[in-house]
């Protein structure tokens, strides 16, 4: 229909201030629910694509959710360790495929710098369990070899060769530098969206290395053991902050977990990721349901300012319907050109809100990463997919209502236009 | 479905109509008929019920009892959706005032009613230009033509809703007090123009107003207010 089309859009456009701000209204609205829906959505692929090839996450016993926030997402702060005696008779117990050690606390210019096996970046997978890739040069081979993830090497300019320091904790306090002993990047990391991409990783013998000639997380005064020395010590390491198991049946994950929890020696944790994943959404959920709660409050608030200007505007619409069905539309045309206005306005400002949402989630991915937020996904969660349709539907009824108020009295008026 | 040209134009019988059930009488007409190419000046004081019988005519509202026939065929049995079509491709009207969307232009508004009625396309064979005749005849100002109506004046609107009502022409014509919002010199020579047209188009005319000196150049007149049935006064010449 050409010319209802036509005529939906000179009469928008005779009122386009109004409709300008209820769009804009509309649309930050639509911002806020999306926006909720989208760090929902995030959180949760970031969070199982961080840990999709772990079946146990193994560290001192403590709030299981803190635990993987703290070994998997270096979020949280630093906290006790675990003797290496406890990792070495996990590791080896037959149900056991492979295992990871992880030590961290130190970090090289804001990023966490994470003390591993070169066994990591066989085992780790990310993502729908994709395992890691080198973008340039290789794994960890010397003692003070380093591989960086993508978002170092992106922020910070670093390419294979660089020499790097470390700093000893989250390297906020000054003179805290392993200065004496610098590392060579040797491998950079391909991105993945998981937090690899914001970590530092060296070996667990350079963690002990740099930390020869320390006590107590600061120097030793009067010592220093200079880089050619350190190889005559003893690196094994003695302690170290969590490990990664994977088994070689997904079934043992429970018996095995509850034999961790329970053996006597230190105390230890194991947690299985989904069960943590479980447990911090519990944690979020009534926060969601607040922020929810507020998302829609305020979409209402922007609906009623939307049905009192539509209502102030109802005697124009009256007059207009009149004036057109006088000159030979029929009810069913009028009927189309109301919803077509609406139907477009909520249409518009859906859209637009996903699309500034998408916008800002690709613009702020680096922070976003930092929260262990997962990456933008290709297609729409089907979550999405209903937000956005009950939000139509919110939109539709609260905005065709006026129109068919004054529908229906145009109707009952005649032809003949009334003030 | 052309009308049987043998029927009159409008015919009404035994029209009873209230706004409300129970409500007084609004409108008692036993009745009445037109025929094609006949004037009749509808006449009554403000609030007599003019504008309801045009409503009635134009088949926006049903009445409550009693048929009302155009070019033969009982309106009040038309579903509403026929109602409207049959509205579109038959009628032509002009109101008093807020006869055209202010949103569109002169040319546009006029056009109109073949937009929506594919019968009145037809008969109008080149509706731009016919437009364009209809505007030079009723002596609106090509200037006007493309302007916005809500930026025109009213006797310029009134043209224009004349144009647009004669456009393709439609077998009746409704005009309700459409000469109130002009002043005195202009109303003469818009109503003549007006009668001029509807004349070689032949088609039936009511024109209501509250002003009966204007009576003199219709065929008949009907007093809303003292129906006399089947025998409308004859207007005077
Ligand atoms: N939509 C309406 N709702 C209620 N009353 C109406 C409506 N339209 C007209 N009326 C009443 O019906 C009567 C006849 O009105 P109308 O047909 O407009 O008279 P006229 O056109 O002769 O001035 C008046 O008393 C008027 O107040
Ligand atoms: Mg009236």
């Amino acid at each position: 229909m050409k010319i209802l089309c036509f005529l939906a859009l000179k009469s928008a456009w005779n009122r386009r201030s109004t409709l300008a701000l209820m769009f804009l209204a509309l649309t930050l609205s639509s911002v806020l629910l999306l926006a909720l829906a989208h760090v929902r959505d995030a959180a949760r692929t970031g969070f199982t694509g961080a840990v999709s090839g772990v079946d146990l996450v193994v560290g001192p016993r403590e709030n299981p959710v803190s635990l993987v926030l703290y070994a998997i997402f270096h979020l949280g702060a630093a906290r006790r360790n675990i003797a290496w005696e406890s990792y070495e008779d996990i590791a080896r117990r037959p149900e056991v495929a492979w295992s990871v050690p992880l030590a961290l606390g130190d970090s090289h210019r804001g990023f966490p710098v994470l003390g591993t096996s070169a066994d990591f970046f066989t085992h780790y997978r990310h993502g729908d369990r994709q395992p890691l890739r080198f973008a340039q040069g290789e794994n960890l081979r010397g003692l003070f070899d380093a591989v960086i993830g993508a978002e170092v090497a992106r922020a910070l300019r670093y390419r294979h060769g660089e020499r790097i320091t470390l700093s000893h904790g989250d390297g906020r306090l000054p003179g805290l530098e392993h200065a004496d002993k610098p590392f060579t990047v040797t491998g950079i990391l391909a991105p993945t969206g998981a937090p690899v991409d914001r970590t530092v990783f060296v070996s667990l013998a350079a963690i002990e290395a740099i930390h020869l000639d320390w006590q107590g997380g600061r120097p030793m005064p009067g010592v220093t053991i200079p880089v050619d020395q350190v190889q005559k010590f003893d690196l094994k390491p003695k302690t170290l902050t969590a490990f990664l198991i994977g088994l070689k049946q997904r079934a043992a994950v429970f018996r095995l977990q509850r034999e961790i929890d329970a053996q006597p020696g230190e105390a230890l944790t194991a947690v299985p990721p989904g069960v943590a994943l479980d447990e911090l959404w519990q944690m979020l959920g009534a926060v969601d349901a607040l922020l929810t709660g507020i998302s829609w409050l305020t979409l209402g608030v922007c609906l009623a300012g939307a049905a009192a200007v539509t209502l102030a505007g109802q005697n124009e619409r009256r007059r207009e319907i009149a004036i057109l069905r006088a000159a030979g539309a029929q009810r069913r045309h009028i009927a189309i050109l109301l919803f077509l206005e609406s139907g477009a306005l909520a249409l518009l400002s859906i859209a637009s809100a996903f699309c500034l949402v998408r916008l800002a989630a690709f613009v702020l991915r680096a922070q976003a990463a930092r929260w262990g937020l997962g990456p933008l996904s290709s297609g729409i969660p089907a979550a999405q997919w209903q937000l956005m349709a009950e939000m139509l539907g919110a939109m539709l009824c609260v905005t065709l209502s006026p129109l068919v108020r004054a529908y229906r009295q145009s109707l009952s008026d005649g032809l003949i236009p009334r003030l | 479905m052309d009308a049987l040209s043998g029927a009159p134009a409008v015919e009404i019988l035994g029209l009873v109509f209230r706004r409300r059930p129970g409500a007084p009488f609004c409108l008692n007409l036993a009745r009445f008929s037109l025929a094609a190419g006949e004037r009749l000046f509808l006449a009554g004081k403000s609030g007599s019920g003019k504008s309801t019988l045009l409503n009635l005519i134009g088949g926006a509202i049903a009445p409550e009892r009693g048929a009302i026939r155009l070019l033969g065929e009982d309106i009040t049995r038309f579903s509403s959706a026929r109602r409207d079509r049959f509205r579109a491709d038959h009628m032509g009207f002009i109101f008093q005032q807020f006869n055209l969307a202010p949103y569109l232009s002169a040319f546009e508004n006029a056009l109109l009613p073949c937009r929506f009625s594919p019968r009145r396309r037809a008969r109008a064979q080149h509706p731009q230009r016919e437009v364009e005749r209809l505007f030079t005849a009723l002596d609106l100002a090509p200037q006007c033509w493309k302007q916005q109506a809500a930026t025109l004046s009213v006797g310029e609107q009134q043209r224009v809703a004349a144009a647009r009502a004669l456009l393709g022409r439609p077998e009746i014509l409704l005009a309700d007090e459409p000469t109130s919002a002009l002043d005195a010199e202009r109303q003469l020579a818009f109503l003549d123009t007006l009668l001029d047209e509807a004349g070689q188009a032949r088609s039936a005319l009511v024109f209501a107003s509250h002003d009966r000196r204007l009576a003199e150049r219709f065929h008949r007149i009907l007093d809303i207010e003292h129906p006399q049935g089947d025998n409308p006064e004859d207007a005077g010449g």
